[in-house]
């Protein structure tokens, strides 16, 4: 794409930075989940004063600490990994992500350092209402914490409420509501939160499931089957409403990502939504988009053009039409969006030729032009275009694509019928009979973190090659550093990550197995 | 002898009330019984903690060895502030890199 990057420095940057995100990504959405139910189990003990309430409560406290505990400071790698394999980036982002992050930062400390150790060490020591509230500051702040993150990342999908400064080369916030408010970081902070609340729930659906297969803690499963059930089925619900919500926003603002998830390649009206296929490798060789046909799908007739526009004779554009352009549609070609680009990078050149001939009345007129709002909608916004070498480079890899947003939904679906299925039983009271559903919602559990990775690897791997959408392509975001360094550090972390993974379970399955305190 | 009793008792409770945190709260200044009774709550909590947590510990402590004394020092300086002093150096070779990424199909 860009001759004077090294591919493989590019490619091993993406490696490590994929890797200890989905590492990271393993910890974070129990603590989302689970820190709620907690809440909820310690809210039934406070008002019922039913000690078993308790003993239930201290246990699943004691699964979600050492998640928590083990999870602790491994997204701090990623921070690492901005400042030294993609300077450019980070530079270029400015305060707009800096902001986020160091909000995520403080209410992190506090939270960890105070509340959480009034949950641990505060049993009897503390009133059982000052226990609670701390309980729920620990679950809200959890949530919190990710809102940070999620408005950051979405940022990234979706740049707003910001201005280019040529003096800095670095964004500058312009408005913070813009950037808290974007569509994209609602969809994605709802969405994301309530999967991580559905994990956790199948998480407590599987672990007491074992405890019924096993004829032990009989109560204790249940009850947490029901609070699991209940809580589960509502949070799938909010997981299904919101993924098509952002589905709805995407094919907005990144909708070469969109229809890379249905492999859409050509546009039309009524248009299905594939709820299962299988794509082939491309007839034609030599076609530049390599066009994937499907060689069987199952399809929802006209429903992806409900979902877009409304009706089933509504227009759905596709990965071609994004490419070549579609003037009745008002989509611009990208050859167009390269040309606009390279009109900002060309103004940008000159302003660096300005300052390098001390011409400051002319970096001045240069650098209010970056702050005019025609400019920036006719030329800045496609910025990012004028580092491409080809139309087809806008293009993600989409069997990748396909695949990972698939089987999210289709799991997501799987995880209602779980979901419902245990309330029925666990309210019908037939639930420890049922053999056949324990060992199904044992197994759900690596199911919910297969949909969780899934989902982000969709995110991630669907905006490609974009690491802010239109502005900045990947290739121009990582440092000036050696392949080599980035290899060894991407070998240090999987060893570190993979150890930590073990220590969890490990530790886990053995508490499990010692099971609640009497 | 009783009297003796008696009056080592005294001593010997005396001497528990200045040992005893709780009862010395009273003396303190209202910021240092804050203090006293957090350094007690941790104290304590750190003292009675159960076996998965000392774990647990021990693990949240080499981890963080491991990612701020060694991947931070030796492997993961920030690029731009360990090769330029002030910002501006910064925001300029950013400006070439961007610059420069964008030439090389020109």
């Amino acid at each position: 794409m860009i001759d004077n990057v090294d591919l493989a420095l590019v490619d091993w940057s993406r490696a490590q930075f994929a890797l200890t995100a989905i590492y990271h990504w393993i910890f974070v959405p129990l603590t989302l989940g689970l820190s709620f139910m907690i809440a909820i189990m310690e809210t039934i003990y406070v008002r019922s004063g039913n000690e078993e309430w308790k003993r239930l409560t201290r246990f699943w406290m004691t699964l979600f600490g050492i998640n928590f505990a083990i999870g602790i400071a491994t997204g701090i790698i990623l921070e690492f990994e901005f400042g030294t394999n993609w300077s450019n980036y980070s530079w270029f982002v400015g305060d707009i992500f800096g902001a986020p992050l160091a909000i995520e930062g403080i209410l992190a400390f506090f939270l960890e350092s105070t509340f959480i150790a009034v949950m641990f060490f505060g049993w009897n020591k503390v009133g059982k209402k000052f226990h609670l509230t701390s309980s729920w500051l620990v679950a809200i702040g959890a949530s919190l914490s990710a809102l940070w993150i999620l408005v950051a990342n979405a940022w990234m999908q979706n740049p707003v409420g910001m201005t280019f400064n040529p003096e800095t080369a670095r964004n500058e916030m312009t408005d913070f509501w813009a950037v808290l408010l974007n569509p994209v970081a609602i969809d994605k902070f709802l969405h994301t939160v309530s999967s991580g609340f559905l994990l956790a729930s199948l998480f407590v659906l599987g672990v007491s499931s074992w405890f019924l297969l096993k004829k032990r803690e009989e109560w204790l499963a249940k009850k947490s089957m029901l609070i699991a059930g209940i809580f589960g089925l509502f949070s799938s619900l909010v997981v299904a409403f919101t993924g098509d919500t952002s589905a709805r926003t995407l094919a907005e603002v990144q909708p070469v990502k969109f229809a890379a998830f249905e492999a859409h390649y050509a546009g039309k009206q009524n248009a299905g939504l594939v709820a299962f296929g299988v794509l082939k490798n491309p007839d034609n060789q030599s076609d530049p988009l390599k066009i994937k046909d499907f060689l069987f799908k199952i399809e929802i007739p006209g429903f992806l053009s409900v979902m877009t526009g409304g009706n089933k004779d509504a227009f759905v554009p596709g990965i071609k039409d994004h490419v070549y352009g579609l003037p009745e549609s008002a989509i611009l070609a990208v050859a167009e969006k390269m040309k606009r680009g390279s009109v900002a990078m060309d103004l940008l050149n000159e302003y660096k030729e300005a300052k390098k001939q001390d011409d400051q009345a002319q970096a001045e007129t240069i650098r209010k032009k970056f702050q005019d709002k025609n400019f920036i909608d006719e030329y800045f916004r496609y910025f990012g275009y004028a580092f491409l070498e080809n139309p087809e480079d806008v293009v993600p890899n989409v069997p990748v694509a396909f695949y990972s947003f698939h089987l999210m939904v289709m799991l997501g679906f799987l995880f209602i019928l779980i979901c419902s299925i245990a309330l029925y039983l666990v309210l019908k009271g037939t639930i420890a009979k049922n053999r056949w559903f324990l060992w199904i919602a044992l197994f759900s559990i690596p199911l919910a973190y297969i949909a969780s990775e899934s989902g982000w690897i969709q995110a991630e791997m669907g905006r490609q090659p974009w690491i802010i959408q239109d502005l900045m392509p990947v290739s121009a975001a990582v440092s000036q550093i050696s392949p080599g360094a980035v290899i060894t550090t991407f070998i240090l972390f999987a060893i570190l990550f993979t150890a930590l993974l073990i220590a969890e379970v490990s530790i886990m399955i053995r508490q499990i197995k010692t099971g609640p305190k009497h | 002898m009783k009297l003796k009793i008696q009056k080592n008792l005294t001593i010997l409770k005396n001497q528990k009330s200045i040992e005893n945190p709780k009862n010395q709260d009273h003396k303190m200044k209202p910021y240092l019984q804050v203090a006293t009774r957090l350094f007690h709550f941790y104290y304590d909590g750190f003292t009675s903690m159960s076996s998965w947590g000392k774990r647990v510990w021990v693990i949240i402590i080499i981890k963080l060895f491991i990612i701020f004394l060694i991947l931070k020092v030796f492997f993961f300086p920030d690029f731009l502030k360990k090769d330029y002093d002030t910002d501006e150096q910064r925001g300029e070779y950013v400006l070439d890199q961007l610059t420069k990424s964008s030439e090389s199909h020109d």
